[in-house]
């Protein structure tokens, strides 16, 4: 129900041509949470199989750009609140 | 300013406040084309390449407890206008005595020699290592030695074997020259880089071939911006001189590289059409004048 919130910053104010540009968005959501969910069978004989787990997130969020430079910046890695993006100068 | 904007939506559709970061972009250091030619002929040799846009002089020497040793090719390089791009091996000291302490004097009396001149010069301290010593020992005796040249205007760095970036098993050895703590240290990465086969039967690879997988290594290890440098390169033909021109002048990260210009089993001394490449690369308005 909450608008999630959002930082971006880049690793340098100044990059020479053709240096790896590094963006880390830092973004949160009230409403976002990660759940796991574990689930085992158990057949009429008292078999049990090995859990298995499956998890999800609600409201992860997606990461929208604009770049006055036209530069596509690539995802490197993402957590739950924080995405890491680069590009090249 | 080029800006980057960013906004984050949820999945009920809702939007994020904006956020931005802005940069500048430098515009791109022109390259330093260097040259070494024997030092007998050098004067000749280089009279006849033309001074124009040589702005760098290889030159080879040794610590020494003066740590003024080939002065007067440093002395006549600054005076030319030139940067100095100076290899030093041990002089009397063996390895292990380097890598002990032995040439701690000597290497901060030439660090101090060089550094007097208050102007850009490139050390190495033994480059193509692989001739001589293993990763192992050669990492060791950059940790010992490279200290000393961190001052004033002077950048140090190692100069590997380019052709072992040709193979990925010889691409692990070259690996095991260069140490994870030493990286960030080193104000530039460097090879040495001729064409494979020989005069009579030139190979296929040339000095620009081993630049990108030199690039994909450093990034690798962490420095994918540390400048570059080619200590030596040469090339059989025109073309291969041409080619590795293009990738030294239009790779961004490459600072400076030096023309070999000698005949031995690697490399034949310019002349005819090799020449002309040469003065091209040197007169390109992305090098140096």
């Amino acid at each position: 129900m909450s608008n999630p919130t959002c930082t971006a910053t880049l690793n340098k104010a100044s990059y020479a041509v053709g240096e790896a540009m590094v963006l880390t968005v830092n973004h949160t959501d009230a409403d976002r949470m990660s759940f796991a969910v574990t689930v085992q069978v158990t057949d009429p004989e008292g078999n049990t199989s090995p859990p298995a787990t499956a998890t999800a997130t609600i409201d992860a969020g997606t990461v929208n750009f604009v770049d006055s430079g036209g530069k596509t910046w690539t995802l490197q890695s993402a957590t739950l609140n924080q995405s890491i993006y680069t590009t090249t100068a | 300013m080029p800006t980057v904007t960013v906004t984050v939506t949820d999945a009920e559709g809702h939007v994020s406040a904006p956020a931005s970061a802005s940069w500048t972009v430098q515009s791109a250091a022109k390259k330093v084309i260097g040259y070494w030619a024997p030092a007998a002929s050098y004067s000749s040799r280089l009279a006849t390449v033309g001074p124009a846009g040589v702005k760098a002089r290889r030159i080879y020497g040794n610590l020494t407890t003066a740590g003024t040793d080939m002065s007067s090719q440093i002395v006549a390089a600054h005076n030319a206008g030139m940067m100095p791009v100076v290899s030093y091996k041990l002089g009397s000291w063996s390895i292990a005595q380097g890598q002990s302490g032995a040439a701690d004097a000597a290497a901060d009396a030439t660090a101090a020699y060089l550094a007097s001149f208050n102007k850009p010069t490139a050390v190495a301290i033994w480059h193509e290592p692989y001739d001589d010593m293993s990763g192992a020992d050669f990492v060791a005796l950059q940790r010992r030695l490279v200290p000393f040249f961190k001052r004033g205007l002077l950048t140090v760095g190692p100069i590997l074997h380019g052709w072992l970036l040709d193979t990925a098993a010889n691409r692990t050895v070259f690996g095991t020259y260069l140490a994870d703590d030493l990286l960030p240290v080193y104000d530039y990465a460097g090879i040495d880089s001729y064409q494979t086969g020989s005069a009579s039967s030139p190979g296929s690879t040339g000095p620009g071939d081993r630049i990108a997988p030199l690039l994909s290594l450093l990034s690798a290890r962490g420095v994918p911006n540390i400048p570059i440098g080619v200590g030596e390169y040469n090339a059989f033909t025109a073309a291969m001189l041409r080619a590795a021109s293009e990738t030294f002048l239009s790779t961004p990260n490459l600072a400076w590289a030096c023309m070999w210009d000698s005949t031995s089993g690697i490399a034949v001394q310019l002349s005819g059409d090799r020449l002309t490449a040469f003065q091209e690369t040197k007169a390109d308005a992305r090098a140096q004048q």
